[in-house]
């Protein structure tokens, strides 16, 4: 029988999913063995996580209901239910976010570190504030009162501002005022220490302490903190929402620019201004977020850093060096002897930095190529590459201009990059190159060797110590002739060939992820043994999942490890009842793209730079490739059983699309401290102890 | 051939329908291995075929790829490199301004070759593909290369090629041919049979008659084929008769359709299929082969390959030549020329030749040029003793030799033409149409080649030459004969007029009665 799995109870809507993910994050904040200054850092990451959220997926799905676009999602809901929802969803947790931030600043207050109300300041402070008021403040202060004569002003978007109401001398009824809370201050603002603690108020609270100053002569009836955000930016619109652009750029076209989308207001302001200011913004009320606390916790960041309390954040932790690589002069040798497998942020990204400087110095090497997507700002990689130009070498960078955020900051150092000799392309056509991939070219004895680093995470010194990513160097032949093939396809020099082991997105990545997963159901069809392993950081792609379905209702068994957005519905009867997903939010963010298939016991492992989400099997240029070396292979095994086995940061999704936590009661793993804290390339006893007792997928 | 060093070479192919590059490094053993493939779509050809021109458009185009491939020559510090262009540009009116602006904005220097040059050059890179190769070429061999619209038959034996044709069936041709008929008839395999063993027959009775142990195709649907037989895998280069056959037989009857569903055949490639079957089996049949060697090489394999010969002067290099020089013999056995006056001759003209070597400034090609022309000089004397010269120069002009170019042709062509009355000159059409370059090279060439043949004037190789030597602007040739040599004497004498012109030295005949002594 043939089974269609086009039932939209099947699927989890993706924003939905996302936010369950951002819930995830501030749970993270409650967890009692994060240090204190880890827990307000989750939580100022679910605000900037939403901030963005918001001005990309909102605004979106707003432009289709504007639009009048109304198809459903895979979920079956429409871009207006889906508003909807996002509404019930985030306000629940941005309550429980200030729920969590107020139990959180008495204990920043037990160590000694104090965010004063405004009632809490005294004399003295009041004197240094009026002062550093006067003089850094009041300046740069824009007061705007809105009456008769003069509109409403437009508000910057996701700027702090203070809304105040003053009593109207003249005739019955009250003025609107607004006044920015400038940006190029500190939000913090340091006092005097007293009784050995640190003291800050928020800048909000200083201006509102003066506002009389602002208003002279006016009655200042009440003034409260509020911010808008915007439907406004189009660079952001074209990364993260896709998806959404092209089903609105089938319809008509009408996005109204600059509309406001979300209104936060301080909780107790006065319902008087509430009401002026969503009459003036044309906010639903469905949109407006009552805040209960600072708006806007970005500035924890800041808090977070300056101080050095150690015992307030993680314990300091050196990523460890394979010593192999340590000790040698000669990397390429090192990779001769077999293929190595780098496992970020545990292990350093320092040879892969190594690497390219040591090419660019090696006599022997005649080129270097190499993609690059998002760089670090002073990235060592960018200044090992112009160095390699410098000295001769040629160097060709594919440089991806459309990576989001640092889109300026991509075009400064890819014309320093073009000033040093290197040979600059920028990609095809309407394709992000999200592919990470280096290939290094070195005349050798008797022969032309091709070495490469293959990873799943980008070429950034700075998130490769955040993120868990896999890196892979091999001078395996098939390797070093698919990398070539790669690049002279991005480069536009030739129609992508036949390709030995690599398998490439828009073209055939798709392809073979169905050929493996149908492999996998013909065997579990034979009745053996079917598994399919894969960890990823979203699951969004319907196909994708309706062959996931179709494997678990053929007895395939399936375990996911999805770090944040699912749109896969496990446990349901018949239909995804084989299939379990979890999520890690921890320390590190997980990043690495593992596929596992067990392929009648051959165990077939592949590492990626593509999740399974449209855009990067449809609309990137990405990697899939073999892990053939066996030594590697089995530390990827090992490395996926350690993760299964995790039990203190993985959450279990549920039917429903919610989160649980995993329930143990034989032991306890953290599977990002164990890696921390093991030397994988070099397993002890207390490892396979570890990994004896647990009821390992592979044992079984 | 030993101690050379080892090094990296590019072979660029500009196509009807696009554009190749093949990057290889070749070891100091002269073993060679790929590193870059490259190929982009470009529509040269319908540019070509369908306006007479390529556009400025594809030729902007073609460059900026180009420009891309010279990178990666830079990336590999590449400096030996050929790159070829065929018919598409050949055929264009504007194939200067292409080759110039190929040249200006990307600095590749591009060589426009004949068919011929092609298919030499693609043979080149068969020895690469077959680890028997040497003794392919030794034991008989019959190399079936069958085109879209004509197919070209070689046969190797003794380590040479002694017989190479081209006949105007191939499997396109006969499926346009017979398209017709298909609609026709519940049997069209048998005709498609009937077709072919009729166009066949003839060759039959003019191949050599010499045991062919061996079987070699090239093109037609052969890796098509071989696909069908590995299943998708290609890897094998040999495909055994029996098998050939099986499928054969189980895909005699079966619809398009099928093919493409059960075999995985290409939709473009599924008509074409049959006819390009029965061609092979017709072909293996006239030998004694139990397999198939299918060797799975391109233009640009044969472009390294020559690379490589050039560089390190390989055995198969020399091979190569020896082929060309047999087949240019078997053409003048076909005009009934004089063999034993052109080995006279061409003994002479290369001693000639060589003595002169300060003199000429001219290379081993050139020498292997005039080589060619002496054995063909006479062939026109097939049609008519009148003007004999003018008809060998038509002949010549008319002919494809196998790894010489259509420029080369005409050198030979007008090296043949000037070999006995009329001098060079830039009346004269043939001469004039020329390169100035070409122009030196004829009538050096022509200079020698009059000189050696007035020495056999009487085709009766009365003359033996026993030193040359050149003395204060004097060239002189030590000879000695038992014979009256009055006739061969006065030739000469006529003939040094123009030696003189050529070279600036007179050459002085000494002969000697009688038989050489020491």
């Amino acid at each position: 029988m043939i089974r269609d799995f086009n039932n939209s109870e099947y699927f989890i809507n993706r924003e939905l999913s996302w936010l369950e993910f951002n819930d995830r994050v501030l749970n993270e904040s409650i967890d009692i063995d994060n240090p204190l200054f880890e827990r307000l850092k989750f939580l100022a990451i679910v605000s900037s996580n939403l901030d963005e959220f918001f001005s990309v997926r909102v605004a979106s799905l707003k432009d289709q209901v504007n639009a009048g676009y109304d198809k459903k999602d895979p979920a079956g809901l429409t871009p207006k239910r889906q508003l909807k929802e996002i509404s019930k969803r985030v306000h629940t947790m941005v309550n429980e976010e200030y729920l969590y931030l107020n139990r959180l600043f008495p204990e920043l207050r037990k160590n000694n570190i104090k965010i004063l109300k405004i009632n809490e300041v005294d004399k003295e402070d009041i004197l240094y504030l009026e002062k550093y008021f006067q003089r850094e403040v009041y300046p740069v202060l824009t007061p705007m009162a809105v009456d008769s004569s003069r509109p409403f002003p437009l508000i910057l978007n996701k700027s702090l501002n203070i809304g105040l109401l003053l009593k109207d001398e003249e005739e019955e009824g009250n003025i609107f005022a607004t006044v920015q809370i400038p940006s190029i201050l500190p939000r913090l603002v340091k006092l005097e220490n007293k009784d050995d603690n640190e003291r800050f108020i928020l800048l909000e609270d200083v201006v509102n302490i003066f506002i009389d100053k602002l208003f002279l002569g006016k009655n200042v009836l009440c003034s409260y903190p509020y911010r808008i955000t915007r439907n406004a930016d189009l660079t952001i619109h074209e990364e993260e929402a896709e998806d959404l652009l092209i089903e609105i750029e089938k319809s008509i076209k009408k996005r109204k620019w600059g509309e406001a989308i979300r209104l936060e207001v301080d909780n107790n302001m006065d319902d008087r201004l509430v009401e002026v200011l969503r009459k003036a913004l044309e906010i639903h009320r469905g949109e407006i977020y009552y805040i209960d606390g600072p708006i806007d916790l970005t500035f924890i960041f800041k808090l977070v850093s300056k101080n050095t309390k150690k015992k307030l954040t993680y314990n300091k932790f050196m990523a460890h060096t394979p010593k192999y690589l340590t000790k040698t002069k000669d990397i390429f040798k090192e990779i001769t002897k077999g293929d190595i497998l780098l496992h970020h942020p545990y292990e350093s990204f320092k040879p892969v930095v190594d690497f390219i400087k040591k090419s660019a110095h090696d006599e022997n090497v005649l080129a270097i190529k190499q993609t690059l997507y998002r760089v670090s700002g002073d990235s060592p990689i960018v200044n090992a590459l112009a160095k390699a130009a410098e000295l001769g070498k040629q160097v060709t960078v594919l440089v991806e201009l459309k990576a989001r955020f640092d889109e300026e900051n991509n075009i400064i150092w890819a014309k320093r990059l073009e000033k040093a000799g290197c040979h600059v392309i920028y990609g095809l056509l309407g394709l992000k190159t999200h592919s990470k991939i280096t290939l290094v070219v070195r005349k050798e004895e008797d022969r032309i060797k091709r070495y490469v680093h293959l990873s799943t995470g980008n070429y950034n010194d700075i998130t490769a110590k955040l993120y868990t990513d896999i890196g892979l160097f091999t001078c395996n032949e098939y390797f070093g002739a698919d990398a070539s093939a790669v690049f002279n396809m991005l480069s536009g020099y030739s129609e992508p060939p036949e390709l030995y082991r690599f398998y490439v997105a828009p073209l055939n990545l798709r392809e073979r992820f169905y050929e493996l997963i149908e492999n996998e159901i013909e065997n579990a069809k034979k009745g053996h043994k079917a598994l399919i392993i894969a960890k990823m950081n979203s699951l969004v792609d319907p196909d994708i999942i309706k062959m996931l379905y179709k494997a678990s209702s053929n007895g395939v068994r399936i375990e996911l490890i999805v770090r944040g957005i699912c749109c896969l519905r496990p446990g349901i009867k018949n239909v995804s009842d084989n299939i379990t997903v979890r999520s890690i939010v921890g320390r590190f963010l997980e990043h690495s793209r593992i596929y596992y298939f067990y392929n009648d016991g051959r165990e077939d492992i592949y590492l990626s730079s593509a999740d399974w989400m449209q855009r990067n099997l449809n609309r990137r240029v990405e990697l899939l490739f073999p892990i053939e070396d066996k030594k590697v292979k089995k530390r990827i095994i090992d490395i996926f059983s350690i993760t299964l086995n995790d039990t203190v940061k993985t959450r279990i999704q549920k039917t429903d699309g919610k989160y649980k936590r995993f329930e143990s009661e034989r032991f306890s793993l953290n599977s990002q401290e164990f890696f921390m804290n093991s030397n994988m390339n070099n397993l002890n006893d207390s490892y396979i102890k570890t990994s004896y007792e647990m009821k390992g997928i592979f044992n079984e | 051939m030993m101690n050379k060093k080892d090094e990296i070479f590019a072979g660029i192919d500009i196509g009807s329908h696009s554009l190749k590059m093949k990057v290889a490094y070749v070891n100091k053993k002269g073993e060679i291995s790929t590193l870059e493939n490259l190929r982009r779509t470009i529509p040269i050809g319908s540019d070509t075929f369908s306006n007479g021109i390529v556009s400025f458009e594809t030729v902007e185009e073609l460059c900026e790829i180009l420009k891309g491939y010279k990178r990666i020559m830079e990336d590999y510090k590449i400096s030996n490199y050929r790159a070829v262009a065929t018919s598409a540009v050949r055929e264009a009116k504007n194939k200067d301004y292409i080759v110039d602006q190929i040249k200006l904005k990307t600095g590749l220097r591009i060589e426009v070759i004949s068919n011929s040059e092609e298919k030499f050059l693609t043979y080149k890179a068969i020895r690469e593909q077959l680890d028997d190769y040497r003794r392919l070429r030794k034991e008989g061999t019959l190399l079936v290369d069958i085109g879209a619209g004509s197919s070209e038959l070689s046969i190797y034996n003794k380590n040479r090629l002694i017989f190479s044709q081209g006949i105007k069936i191939g499997s396109l041709r006969i499926n346009e041919i017979l398209s017709e008929i298909e609609k026709k008839t519940l049997d069209f395999p048998k005709i498609l049979e009937e077709f072919i063993e009729s166009n066949i027959e003839s060759l039959k009775a003019i191949k050599p008659r010499v045991k062919l142990k061996n079987f070699i195709a090239i093109g037609g649907e052969i890796s098509v084929i071989n696909n069908i037989l590995t299943h998708g895998k290609n890897e094998s280069k040999y495909i055994n008769k029996t098998d050939f056959l099986k499928l054969y037989d189980n895909i005699l009857y079966k619809s398009n359709n099928t093919l493409v569903k059960e075999y995985n055949v290409p939709q473009n490639r599924v008509d074409i299929l049959l006819p390009s079957m029965i061609l092979f089996k017709k072909f293996i049949n006239l030998t004694e082969a139990e397999g198939i060697y299918i060797p799975l090489i391109s233009l640009r394999d044969g472009l390294i390959s020559d690379l490589v010969d050039r560089k390190f002067n390989t055995l198969r290099n020399k091979e190569f030549n020896k082929d060309i020089i047999s087949s240019t013999r078997n053409m003048a056995k076909k005009y009934k020329s004089d063999n034993k006056h052109i080995r006279d001759v061409e003994k002479k003209s290369l001693n000639i030749y060589d003595k002169l070597k300060k003199i000429h400034g001219l290379g081993s090609r050139e020498r292997f040029l005039m080589q060619i022309a002496i054995i063909l000089h006479d062939i026109g004397k097939y049609l008519s003793f009148i003007n004999h010269h003018m008809n060998s120069y038509n002949i010549i002009i008319s002919s494809e030799i196998i790894g010489v170019s259509k420029e080369e042709m005409r050198v030979i062509a007008n090296v043949a033409k000037y070999h006995s009355k009329e001098t060079p000159s830039l009346l004269h059409n043939n001469y004039g149409a020329l390169s100035e370059k070409n122009r030196i090279k004829v009538s050096k060439l022509a200079a020698i080649l009059r000189l050696a043949n007035a020495l056999d004037r009487s085709h009766k190789q009365k003359i033996k030459i026993k030193d040359i030597y050149i003395n204060n602007r004097y060239l002189y040739i030590d000879t000695y004969s038992k014979e009256d040599y009055l006739l061969e004497q006065w030739t000469f004498k006529n003939e040094a007029d123009f030696f003189k012109q050529v070279f600036g030295l007179s050459p002085i005949l000494k002969i000697k009665k009688g038989d050489l002594i020491d």
